[in-house]
């Protein structure tokens, strides 16, 4: 049974706060770049844990460019995670660490890292993600509101949904076109209109 | 040149065929002077469909569209928006609002003619017809039974414009389609919308037919009401010794020139009427002096640069259609490849500077840049049927002509436009070519 976690209000509104330095480059050597790694540490100590462990750490502390948005996802998300509330418990260490070392690489791929602290839906969804994440509900909801609520909200959904779509509809014109094709073929086998006039 | 084609039957092709029609069409396919037809084909128009053409001619309202150049009638919008929902091509070009769509051209729809045709659009019904075209590649262009009679309705808004008509009617042939060029489909057909009256197109290239004074003795026994063609075959009609004394002619696909005009009139003693027309979207326009006036109601003209801006009033751009009335191929703003200025003449859109083609500059003998229109302007006074300039790289120009009976006329006409010591060269227009380029340079602007 998720247990109860905090009103969604309370971490739209800290996403909504978000420091600067939250949006900061993350890459490894990249100019202006913090220290994820370290900083993953530090919250995964805040929260009753252990310090980051060194096999963990590569996964933050990278230059690959293609992982950029994620790990500046990640980044975000510590701070939403350093909220009291999930820190004053002392319990959500290890799922956190799963959380930021896999959770958000599917959301990272089809929103922008920044839309989380500029866009209300996206901060809702992040939010609700992550307590998604720590097996918690938000306060004063039930599992099917919460889990209604995140699958309208989802971004990796609705691009699912997208391309779903897609794919049907380039079906259905593939096989339009085929029998256009078709028809075609064999009505100007068949016999061409009267013109009446030259065009 | 295809043999005739027996894959329908007439019942098919002639759904309301009656007695008066059935005579008609024995009497042409077995007239002892007719050519050799080398097509089988008819109106295919049942009776619902014939019932909906009448409708809509009946609707057909004053000589007036309903719209001004650069303010589209009130239907445009949910037009473009039933597109964009239904029709694959505009369904690419997303949701925005009609002015600011992608426009689509002759060169889309040679590609993928599919693309065109609404989901929404059963296919049955589906005919083709093949267009060679001036500029582009040849194509088959997919369209519906009603397509080719709303044709006819619109030549006779035009016909009654200008005092003639086309009532057709038991017994009588109302149309003869004349072409003359080496190689075209020819046939008889009856049509239902002109109450089971006959039409012939036919070839007046002699080896089209088994002697070529059946020419003449078919077409004076025919005596059709109206004629139909382009400035080439009635220029070759011209020449022959028929009688008959149609109401009109209708000449499309290329402009009459002012010279060629006379002679028919004086030739036939009945108007020429010159109609803009294309494969895609039938009669857009009627020549009325030195101007055309749009003809269906059911076409919005816009005037666009080549980056889709509207062009200012009497600044001249690519003709670009919307609306029409082939169900298997709505136009949203469809760029024809054709070039014309826009402006509003007694509150009524007409378009001026009509060409035909993309404008093309002339370099003279004092280094000056000239366009087609100053060269037609120069040549209307000299008669002749068709011409084909071009300017090589070296500025010197070959003119290619057709019905020149003045080759001093025409030196001296080009001889004044261009200035003293243009080279020039004169040649007659290849009988096998009936569409040419009318105008062409190998000069690149400014050189």
């Amino acid at each position: 049974m998720p247990g109860t976690g905090p009103p969604i209000e309370l971490l739209t509104h800290r996403l909504s706060e978000t420091p600067s330095e939250f949006l900061s480059p993350v890459l490894a050597r990249e100019s202006g770049a913090v220290n994820l790694a370290a900083i993953v540490s530090d919250l995964l100590c805040d929260m009753g844990g252990s310090p980051l462990p060194a096999s963990d750490a590569k996964r933050f502390d990278s230059r690959d460019k293609g992982a950029a948005d994620e790990l500046r996802l990640v980044l975000i998300t510590c701070w939403l995670l350093h909220d009291p509330w999930f820190t004053e418990r002392g319990s959500f260490s290890q799922k956190a660490l799963r959380f930021l070392g896999g959770g958000l690489a599917g959301v990272a791929k089809v929103v922008r890292p920044e839309k989380f602290v500029s866009d209300p839906d996206r901060r809702e969804e992040l939010a609700r993600l992550c307590l998604a994440a720590l097996d918690l509900l938000p306060a004063g909801e039930n599992d099917l509101q919460a889990r209604d609520r995140l699958t309208t909200l989802s971004s990796v959904e609705r691009v699912r949904v997208l391309a779903e779509t897609r794919r049907v509809q380039q079906q259905q014109e593939a096989e339009r076109k085929r029998r256009i094709q078709q028809e075609m073929e064999q009505r100007r086998a068949a016999e061409a209109a009267p013109a009446w006039g030259r065009e | 040149m295809r043999e005739a084609v027996e894959g329908l039957s007439d019942r098919e092709r002639f759904p309301l065929l009656d007695e008066d029609g059935a005579r008609m069409l024995s009497r042409l396919r077995q007239h002892p002077n007719a050519p050799r037809w080398n097509l089988a084909t008819g109106d295919r128009l049942d009776a619902a469909m014939l019932e909906r053409v009448r409708q809509w001619e009946a609707a057909l309202g004053a000589p007036s569209p309903g719209w001004t150049p650069g303010r589209p009638p009130d239907w445009v919008d949910g037009f473009a928006a039933g597109c964009a929902a239904d029709v694959p091509i505009y369904r690419r070009g997303g949701t925005a609002a009609f002015a600011s769509r992608p426009t689509v051209t002759r060169a889309d729809l040679a590609r993928e003619p599919w693309s065109f045709v609404p989901d929404s659009q059963p296919l049955d019904n589906l005919m083709t017809f093949y267009t060679s075209g001036t500029t582009g590649k040849p194509m088959y262009v997919i369209t519906h039974p009603e397509v080719p009679a709303k044709k006819l309705a619109l030549y006779r808004r035009a016909l009654r414009a200008c005092g003639a008509d086309l009532v057709g009617g038991p017994g009588r042939v109302a149309i003869a389609f004349v072409c003359s060029q080496a190689k075209t489909l020819t046939y008889a057909t009856v049509s239902s919308l002109l109450n089971q009256a006959g039409a012939v197109k036919v070839n007046l290239h002699p080896s089209q037919w088994n002697d070529p004074g059946d020419r003449v003795r078919f077409l004076d026994e025919c005596d059709p009401e109206v004629l139909t063609g382009d400035p080439i075959g009635f220029a070759d009609l011209a020449d022959l010794p028929v009688t008959i004394r149609p109401r009109a002619l209708v000449s499309s696909a290329m402009t009459v020139t002012p010279g060629l005009r006379a002679r028919l009139e004086s030739r036939f003693g009945c108007p020429v009427v010159d109609i803009y027309s294309t494969c895609e979207s039938g009669p857009i326009a009627m020549a009325r002096g030195d101007a055309y006036e749009v003809l269906p109601d059911d076409l919005y003209v816009e005037i666009l640069d080549e980056r889709g801006a509207h062009c200012p009033p009497g600044v001249a751009g690519e003709i670009t259609l919307t609306g029409g009335r082939n169900p298997f191929l709505p136009l949203l703003r469809y760029r024809t490849g054709d070039y014309a200025a826009i402006e509003t003449r007694n509150g009524a859109p007409v378009l001026t500077q009509f060409d035909g083609r993309a404008p093309v500059r002339f370099r003279t003998m004092d280094g000056q840049w000239i366009n087609n229109i100053d060269v037609a302007a120069a040549l209307r006074t000299v008669p002749l049927t068709q011409i084909s300039l071009l300017q090589r790289a070296d500025g010197s120009l070959l003119l290619k002509a057709r019905g020149c009976e003045s080759e001093s006329g025409l030196r001296a006409a080009i001889g004044t436009l261009f200035g003293e010591g243009q080279s020039l060269a004169i040649e007659p227009m290849p009988d096998d070519v009936w569409k040419a380029v009318p105008y062409a340079s190998e000069l690149e602007y400014g050189s």
